[in-house]
């Protein structure tokens, strides 16, 4: 491994360009993906490095104005973060692939929730249970039994049609290549910040590439394109060494340069308190009242958040089990009556949902993906505490978040944690490195309730230490890094 | 339509949702009791018709007390989203989204209710989400599937019309919520999501029960109570009263610590643990004795050393005075659940001079304070401590001498004005925004339905 590289750097290009690929199953980008986050810092940095002209931001035409709103100056509403940030409509319009992605999604949920209201899940076994509980059911009419099985057919043939529709448009060429080609055919050129993505379709963009891996923990579809980005590149760097070692077998020999991140700006929002909370129970209660019929949106779609105490957990993409289940433990066994909203959304697939269901938690975890920036503030501001579970590729941007909003932040001691502190730093805030398991991070969330101010102090002065560190600086050594290669 | 009462003064309904007995149907009483005589209009107390025959010496006694209280049988009315969407459009019930698969209303044969101002039910547990066709509060005794899941089907909560989830919205839309702790309290808005202002009770306890208790426990010795000392375990078939982990604490506290103590577990249904209970005393209880759980605790009772089992005597429901008797007869009281809304027994035992030792929650701890019985707590997710509080048990001083005043003290007797009041600033609201809106019986918009 080389050693970061020094920000003495010689004259940075003209033009820079951000390259983010957002998830083509969500519908549009949101603040609580935190490569968007980590993208404005990047541009803060950019913007005061004296020899770039202008930040490109590329997107497609549907994601250009909630992307311009994701970058929009909170104390200059009418303008963006940096005045050289141009944010630009490339490629085919994603909406009717979007279209089609969401309802055949709503459609497979739809299916499932109706299932469930059956006492059936996709699986065929599920289907004894929930013909036996027909038949204890009084109300059951003649034939409920026959009736019941067509029902089921149909739903498990519905679902299975969603399924095969979602699969189908995965097949079909991502809209990002067209993006891609629609920059080459209009000669742009500029050295590219690229964040790993689920296509290498940024590898043929014009002018130098730095694959950046900070940002989250890369989801499993990214990791195959990872080696073709690292081979285009002309300088991959990674947040922390312990990023850097963990993906060292997906760069194909690649060099991986360690430039740390500066702690990310937020905006505090400048209301009372009340009002503040008023504005985030309405914002999450429009959120679940548009998002599909789902049980989870159901319970929740007016819900009085405004007057419940909650928790808010930072999915950092790696399995969430043992966060779920420090949660179960903090309410049922130390009696915290607490909400855990979930920043974004947990992991699809079988496993959270599930695990969320078995753990008798349906009720207690809120899903807020698609908060504004400032809804998204307001969030961590009120939260009794942020929790950050799971191996983080550094210290978890929503730590300085968090903290500079004044609420204090529990997180598992992941390697890269560990090496972003200094000893005493890990000493003071034992309430951090809560590495013991399951049980330690029970105590840190416990503690962190029951001290609060004391750990807020602890954990200020750890970010006044890390805002020593600059976007600029961050920026500066990886423009240094793509000239010297 | 009948054109709902707007005054303060409206006559006032107190519904019974289920054929409930025991404890809840002394709170019936005592709830009917208290607004009786402090409610300006006339009091209606509905139960559900099948069960009236079963309660006829409650409500007879009730009625007693409240010479005007008017009584009604009535049963629920189911309705598919179809007829309650007319219903409430009759009723000009404003409401933004249906998402219920089925509804319900009481149903009475005549005005259905709707000659009352307000609906005040006695537990949350309505099978379907209520139409609120009249402002309506709802008592909480606690939100037990919080902290005890497993006393719903898994499958349960991923249904989103079944029960814990109507449970929840009934409270959710409720005009009034009506909490006895603290805990319960702050649960009913962070867990049900109450939108309605929770008004907390001090305590349902009922004196007259309690000079009952203290009186029969003078009656005869019952054969049933063994030879040797012992502390008597109160409890009942529900998981949420930790028996597993009581039996294992049991194994430790006799076999491990040297505990001197017998053991009678007593409550309804719990001679259902014994796995040597005669085929004849079980006739006519097959569905419980077959449920999981109890079977459960029944093979975790088998499977204890022979002579930790022969110290255990399982009682199952006995009458007052028997009961009163095993209490006054026990070095202590051990209590042992995972969470619910505090039990009285150990206020019971106290006045018949038996400490008590409890698992450690909040509502036991808001009672223990509250009537000064100084406690023993242990955690109840762990047997080794639970263990060594039953050993502690054994020399535990006895309970204050002043219980029997905080039990009067702290009575249904004592309730203060807050609960007619919240019922009176509901109706007096309601019938501001039906004339601010020029809709009679229109109704503040709820949300979800």
């Amino acid at each position: 491994m080389k050693p970061a590289a020094s920000t003495a750097a010689a004259a940075p290009p003209s033009t820079v360009g951000l390259w983010i690929e957002l998830d083509p199953s969500l519908p549009a980008p949101a603040c609580c993906d935190e490569r968007i986050r980590r993208a404005r810092g990047l541009v803060a940095g950019l913007d005061a490095l004296p020899g770039v002209g202008s930040i490109l931001l590329p997107c497609l035409p549907a994601d250009v104005t909630p992307m311009t709103a994701l970058f929009t100056d909170a104390a200059r509403p009418d303008r963006l973060v940096s005045d050289k940030l141009r944010v630009v409509a490339a490629g085919r319009d994603p909406t009717v692939r979007r279209a089609v992605i969401a309802s055949a999604e709503r459609w497979g949920d739809s299916c499932l929730d109706r299932l469930a209201g059956l006492g059936a899940t996709a699986s065929l076994g599920s289907w004894r249970a929930a013909l036996a509980r027909l038949a204890e059911d009084p109300r059951r009419r003649a034939f409920a039994a026959p009736r019941r099985i067509i029902k089921l057919v149909k739903l498990w043939g519905r679902l299975w049609m969603a399924e095969a529709i979602l699969a189908v448009v995965r097949l079909l060429p991502p809209p990002q290549a067209s993006a891609v080609a629609d920059l080459r055919r209009r000669g742009a050129s500029a050295t590219w910040i690229v964040s790993p993505a689920e296509t290498a379709a940024a590898r043929r963009l014009r002018g130098p590439k730095i694959l950046d891996l900070g940002g989250s923990a890369l989801p499993a579809r990214a990791r195959p394109p990872l080696r073709r980005l690292a081979g285009a590149a002309a300088a991959v760097v990674a947040p922390s060494r312990h990023v850097a070692d963990a993906m060292a077998g997906l760069l194909g020999g690649k060099q991986c340069h360690v430039i740390p991140p500066a702690p990310l700006p937020v905006s505090p929002e400048g209301t009372s308190e009340e009002s503040g909370r008023l504005r985030l129970a309405d914002e999450l209660r429009e959120l679940f009242s548009a998002g599909v019929r789902a049980p989870l949106h159901r319970h929740f779609c007016d819900f009085p958040f405004e007057r419940a105490d909650y928790l808010v957990a930072v999915p950092t993409g790696g399995d969430p089990g043992p966060l779920l289940a420090a949660f179960a433990t903090v309410l049922r066994r130390h009696r915290r009556s607490l909400t855990l909203v979930i920043d974004g959304r947990l992991p699809r697939g079988e496993g959270p949902l599930d695990e969320v269901e078995r753990l008798g938690l349906s009720f207690d975890v809120a899903e807020a993906r698609g908060l504004s920036e400032a809804g998204r503030a307001r969030l961590l501001r009120h939260a009794r505490a942020v929790v950050v579970d799971g191996d983080g590729d550094c210290l978890p941007a929503a730590f300085s978040e968090a903290v500079a909003l004044g609420t204090p932040v529990v997180m598992a001691g992941s390697p890269a944690t560990r090496e972003t502190l200094t000893t005493n730093e890990l000493a003071a805030a034992e309430h951090c490195d809560a590495a013991s398991g399951p049980d330690g991070l029970v105590r840190a969330i416990l503690h962190a309730l029951d001290h609060r101010d004391e750990v807020l102090a602890r954990q200020r002065a750890i970010l006044a230490r890390l805002a020593a560190r600059t976007w600029a600086d961050a920026a500066a050594a990886m423009l240094g890094l793509a000239e010297r290669e | 339509m009948t054109s709902p009462p707007t005054t303060v003064g409206a006559r006032l309904a107190v519904l019974l949702p289920h054929a409930y007995l025991g404890g809840t149907i002394r709170l019936l009483q005592n709830l009917v009791r208290h607004l009786a005589g402090r409610w300006p209009g006339p009091l209606v107390l509905a139960v559900p018709a099948d069960h009236r025959p079963a309660i006829a010496a409650e409500l007879e006694a009730v009625r007693r007390d409240a010479p005007g209280l008017e009584i009604r049988g009535f049963r629920w009315r189911p309705l598919e989203p179809d007829e309650a969407r007319a219903l409430a459009v009759e009723a000009g019930l404003d409401v933004g989204r249906w998402i219920s698969g089925r509804y319900q209303v009481p149903a009475d044969g005549g005005a259905d209710f709707r000659d009352c101002g307000f609906w005040l039910f006695v537990s949350d547990r309505l099978e379907y989400p209520l139409v609120p066709l009249r402002p309506y509060g709802v008592f909480v005794t606690d939100h037990l599937q919080r902290y005890v899941p497993e006393i719903f089907d898994a499958t349960a909560y991923a249904d989103p019309d079944s029960a814990p989830w109507n449970f929840l919205r009934n409270v959710r839309n409720a005009d009034l919520v009506v909490a006895t702790s603290r805990d319960t309290a702050a649960d009913a808005i962070g867990y049900a999501g109450a939108r309605g202002p929770v008004v907390r009770l001090p305590t349902t306890l009922d004196v007259d029960h309690f000079t009952r208790l203290a009186e029969a426990a003078d009656a005869d010795a019952d054969a049933m109570l063994p030879a040797m000392p012992f502390f008597a375990w109160v409890t009942n078939p529900s998981p949420h009263k930790n028996q597993l982990r009581m039996l294992r604490a049991i194994d430790r506290y006799l076999r491990e610590l040297g505990g001197t103590l017998d053991i009678v577990a007593t409550g309804v249904w719990t001679d259902l643990f014994d796995p040597d209970l005669p085929a004849e005393r079980r006739a006519g209880r097959e569905p419980q004795w077959n449920t999981p759980h109890v079977r459960e605790v029944r093979e975790a009772v088998a499977a204890l050393d022979p002579t930790v089992r022969r110290r255990i005597r399982f009682l199952g429901a006995v009458p007052d005075d028997a009961y009163a008797r095993v209490l006054r007869s026990a070095r202590f009281l051990a209590h042992n659940v995972i969470a619910d809304n505090g039990t009285f027994s150990a206020v019971e035992a106290a006045l018949l001079g038996t400490p008590s030792v409890s698992s450690d929650y909040p509502q036991m701890r808001e009672i223990d304070e509250a009537f000064g019985l100084g406690l023993r707590f242990f955690d109840p997710f762990d047997e080794r401590a639970t263990a060594e509080a039953l050993l502690a048990g054994e020399s535990l001083p006895p309970p204050p001498d002043d219980v029997g005043r905080r039990i009067r003290d702290l009575s249904w007797r004592a309730w203060d004005e807050s609960l007619v009041e919240a019922i009176g600033a509901v109706i007096a609201q309601d019938a501001r925004e039906g004339q601010a809106e020029s809709r009679p019986a229109s109704r503040a918009r709820i949300a979800c339905l």
